[in-house]
């Protein structure tokens, strides 16, 4: 545990036995991450929050745990919606029903022709997804600044829009590419972390310049704008 | 006892960075001194917005509750004072706290539910637009440090550690790994990353955290 001083108690601790919550111990005992990810007692959250008020080097510290910690949660939730989208094709061979592809997050209304139309590919899923996150853009006049690359078997494309307050219980998607309207979807829902997710052919996403309008409907039954998700496809 | 892996800063007192010349400002502060109050301020104001965004204040909300939680304390401070001293950074906590709770009953009022849920329901700070951003660019740096990993063993650790959010005594035993050696692998991995940040920020000159 540690050095034992001639009195008998711990190095570092203080009088009363507690331990003395300075940077050193911030340092050895990792107390900047245990509290980001919220593993430290009330009480240790409360002692490392006095110290922290006025300390340059542990506020670098905390910082540096927060993102990293956000680092790590983002990395792990790209990964989780890339095995899914892997798990899901399991799932759509073994249902092949429109109903049950419309109840999960991921559409499959396009993927689905594309893979009773491979029967050589191995049943089950497919690897190497691209999985593409997408923010809505401020404005209308914005150059689409994300670029992906089209895949090139023409497998799905899944594509996480990440939406921000207020929610929906239902969304609706257009995909236009220069105006001219490519592919619909109804009856979206909000999934993990605020997003909504959905899958498109790449066989529909020619090279250029794509707009993803995203609307949904209020409960009050009035359909309303959500965002506009720009983005360009090149090979 | 020279701590070699021990970051090398200044060590307080178990009372937090109180002690006497916390208690000296506060004592100036009544006096009228007002070069104490900046002092104050510039000394508490970053680990204020800190504890704000543990509390989830939103960052664009966050920058009038930090002027108000300051204003109401340096009030306290020139008139009554405090009790103890050095409980400051503490008042100054309770005070922000009850400022944005105060901010969310407004809403709550509009809304019809109370501040509790709408603290619950107060967006994420993070789920913002530049933290969106940031979000990205998080993963990009922690990616960067994966690939920089040396074993399996040690990217399963941290995964494990950040995402699935397990303790150290369970992953020590599930790993097969001795206390130190999950020391070592979190230190190393946190200056690691810490060096990757700052050279990013350099190259950038982005300020991570609003």
């Amino acid at each position: 545990m540690g050095v034992v001083k001639p009195d008998g108690r711990p190095e570092g601790d203080a009088v009363d036995g507690s331990p003395v919550m300075d940077c050193g111990y911030v340092a050895e005992r990792h107390v900047a991450d245990l509290y980001v990810l919220h593993q430290l007692t009330a009480e240790q959250a409360e002692r490392f929050e006095d110290h922290y008020m006025s300390c340059e080097t542990c506020l670098d510290e905390l910082e540096r745990a927060e993102v990293m910690a956000r680092g790590f949660k983002r990395v792990g939730a790209e990964e989780m919606a890339q095995a899914a989208v892997v798990t899901a094709g399991a799932g759509w061979w073994r249902r092949r029903t429109l109903p049950a592809l419309a109840a999960t997050a991921v559409v499959a209304a396009v993927a689905l022709p594309y893979f009773w139309s491979r029967p050589s590919q191995e049943a089950g899923g497919r690897g190497n997804t691209p999985v593409v996150f997408l923010q809505p853009e401020r404005s209308a006049e914005t150059v689409a600044s994300r670029r992906i690359r089209r895949p090139a078997d023409r497998g799905p494309v899944v594509f996480v829009l990440e939406l921000a307050p207020p929610f929906y219980p239902s969304y609706d998607a257009v995909v236009e590419r220069s105006g001219q309207r490519i592919w619909t979807v109804e009856g979206l829902e909000l999934g993990e972390r605020d997003t909504v997710a959905l899958s498109l052919d790449a066989g529909l996403l020619e090279s250029g310049e794509h707009v993803l309008w995203l609307g949904a409907m209020t409960p009050e039954g009035r359909h309303v704008g959500v965002g506009r998700f720009g983005f360009r496809v090149g090979d | 006892m020279h701590r070699p892996d021990v970051m090398d800063c200044d060590p307080v007192p178990a009372a937090g960075r109180g002690g006497a010349d916390v208690e000296e400002l506060v004592h100036r502060v009544r006096e009228g001194d007002r070069s104490a109050e900046e002092t104050l301020v510039r000394r508490f104001s970053r680990g204020l917005l800190a504890y704000l965004r543990r509390l989830g204040c939103p960052s664009d909300l966050a920058d009038d509750v930090h002027q108000e939680a300051f204003r109401i304390v340096l009030e306290r401070l020139r008139g009554r004072g405090l009790e103890e001293p050095a409980g400051l950074a503490g008042f100054l906590r309770g005070t922000a706290r009850r400022v944005y709770l105060g901010e969310c009953r407004k809403v709550a009022r509009r809304r019809t539910e109370t501040a509790e849920e709408a603290v619950a329901r107060a967006e994420d700070p993070r789920t913002g637009q530049l933290h969106r951003v940031l979000d990205a660019e998080a993963a990009g740096l922690v990616r960067r440090l994966i690939g920089e990993l040396d074993t399996p063993r040690d990217r399963q650790l941290l995964y494990r550690f950040y995402i699935a959010e397990d303790g150290k005594e369970t992953l020590c035993e599930d790993l097969g790994l001795s206390s130190l050696h999950f020391n070592r692998v979190l230190f190393r991995a946190r200056r690691r990353f810490k060096e990757i940040l700052e050279g990013f920020a350099e190259q950038e000159n982005v300020r991570w955290v609003s």
